[in-house]
């Protein structure tokens, strides 16, 4: 689904990006977390076209990406400066779909389902900023699902909703990928929630960023935010991806 | 019930405005400022006494009154059409609005008075002259808020359009203009107040018709109230045509209103 190789970006002295290679195969949910500032919107802003590399390789389903792939959606973190408040919710998840779906009628239905599918059946004739940020949030998902992209972007989706809301989402997330069963790749600063939400969490190291770490995600389905937290499989590999985040070695490692 | 109290006191001043001037200029007696009554009287007698048939209004009315209006209205409108799409346009083509931004700061810093009697060379004495007076002093605020609101729409909205695919028609449509419409509409709005202003300056310069040419004709006779009762259109026009313009401009912006409430 997703080959990249080499990849490399600088912004002028700044690297940001030292070398970066990492497969996602159809259908997994992978996230990506990394110490702050260490390039991981840099690597995401790649994979979705809206940055050209300066150097290596992205494939997105075998073709290398110039301009944003026809079936990638992103979900930004900043819902606001993503979803356009001119227009009702309603609106803003069919418009996409223009291009897709030339019915007006079936598009509405489109955008209703993925609504629905998002906990948002009744905001279709709202507007954005009518709803709290936890469901500005849903409507940016919504649009992403109603678009049907073979693989959906998350660029620390909820990094600006309350704690409440943000296990909320996360569950949302899983919810839809099961449904969907789509790729997804979902940048987060956050250890607990890259192993509560991912199949597979790759670390990036701070900038210039390379891969440190490619944890499969073993814990017992279907998921919960309260035992799925406290269960020895999790508790052990958030702390393995603890100390890949800050650079410690485990202690396992290091003994003789 | 607050709301309805809010209203009258603010409608308060508007007689109280009047006794007090209806008094101050009878106390004072000054022969270059008549009483309102007098004024009204004579606005009534002037304008607006008319045979039914005609809506009440007189042949100045006829004479005066709406070629004004009709020149006001027609100017602005061309004006204000070319100015958006020139400015939009300018707005997504960074390179070029670089280009020729000196020249609009150069020509919008030239006071449009100043240009009538070049224009009257080209265009002679008539409505093409206030035509031309009125769209020279209305395009520049607005071509220069087009072009800002459209060139800098933030980069999360463009970045939703390049991800989801739309069309560059959809981006125009969809997204640039609505996210410019804030700053087209601030634009509009001051240059309704510049059309007025250029109305009857250059009805004053080369004109035979209008309130402007009106006033002129006054002002030769010292036929004071005359005077005054144009001065007392153009004040009512410039309010009524600002409130309607609010309205319009609520009604379209409702979002930009309601999200700026919620930031």
């Amino acid at each position: 689904m997703l080959e990249i190789s080499d990849l490399t970006h600088s912004y002028g002295e700044f690297r940001a990006l030292g070398g970066v290679n990492l497969t996602v195969a159809a259908g997994e949910l992978v996230c990506i977390v990394g110490p702050s500032g260490c390039g991981k919107s840099t690597l995401l802003r790649s994979i979705g076209g809206l940055l050209r590399p300066t150097g290596g390789r992205i494939l997105v389903q075998g073709r290398p990406v110039q301009g944003t792939p026809d079936d990638l959606a992103i979900v930004f973190q900043d819902y606001s400066r993503s979803l356009f408040p001119w227009m009702t919710v309603a609106d803003n998840v069919s418009l996409p779909l223009r291009r897709k779906i030339s019915d007006r009628k079936r598009r509405a239905a489109a955008a209703r389902e993925a609504l629905e599918q998002v906990g948002l059946p009744a905001a279709g004739g709202k507007y954005p900023w009518e709803l709290s940020g936890g469901m500005q949030q849903r409507v940016s998902i919504a649009r992403a699902l109603a678009y049907q992209p073979a693989l959906m972007l998350m660029d620390e989706p909820f990094g600006s909703v309350d704690a409440q809301t943000r296990e909320d989402l996360e569950d949302l997330v899983l919810q839809v990928r099961r449904t969907y069963g789509m790729t997804i790749v979902l940048i987060t600063h956050d250890i607990d929630e890259s192993v509560y939400v991912g199949d597979r969490v790759v670390v990036l190291s701070k900038s210039p960023a390379t891969v440190v770490g490619d944890l499969r995600v073993e814990v017992p389905e279907p998921r919960d935010q309260i035992s799925t937290r406290e269960h020895p499989d999790f508790v052990h590999l958030r702390a393995e991806v603890g100390r890949l985040v800050r650079g410690v070695r485990s202690p396992s490692a290091s003994a003789p | 019930m607050t709301r309805i109290a809010v209203r009258v006191a603010q409608l308060w001043i508007i007689p109280v405005t009047f006794l007090v001037w209806e008094l101050t200029t009878r106390v004072a007696e000054a022969i270059y400022f008549p009483p309102p009554s007098t004024i009204l009287v004579h606005l009534y007698e002037q304008w607006f006494s008319g045979p039914l048939v005609h809506l009440f209004l007189t042949q100045d009315a006829f004479d005066h009154l709406l070629p004004s209006l009709g020149r006001l209205i027609l100017g602005w409108a061309a004006a204000c059409a070319v100015a958006i799409v020139v400015g939009v346009t300018l707005g997504r083509l960074a390179v070029l609005a670089d280009f020729v931004n000196p020249l609009i700061h150069f020509f919008r810093s030239v006071p449009p008075p100043l240009l009538i009697p070049i224009f009257m060379t080209l265009t002679g004495v008539g409505t093409p002259l206030q035509l031309a007076g009125i769209v020279f002093g209305v395009v520049w605020p607005v071509l220069i808020n087009s072009l800002d609101g459209a060139r800098y729409v933030d980069r999360g909205y463009l970045e939703t359009c390049e991800v989801f695919g739309l069309s560059r028609v959809q981006r125009l449509t969809r997204v640039v203009l609505p996210s410019a419409a804030p700053k087209i509409f601030a634009g509009l709005r001051l240059s309704v107040a510049l059309a007025l202003i250029m109305m009857i300056i250059s009805e004053y310069i080369g004109s035979t018709e209008g309130i402007g040419y009106r006033m002129l004709v006054a002002q030769s006779q010292v036929d004071i109230p005359s005077m005054w009762t144009a001065i007392v259109i153009l004040g009512v026009l410039g309010l009524v045509l600002n409130a309607a313009f609010l309205r319009f401009e609520r009604h379209v912006l409702t979002w930009h209103r309601g999200a700026r409430k919620t930031d």
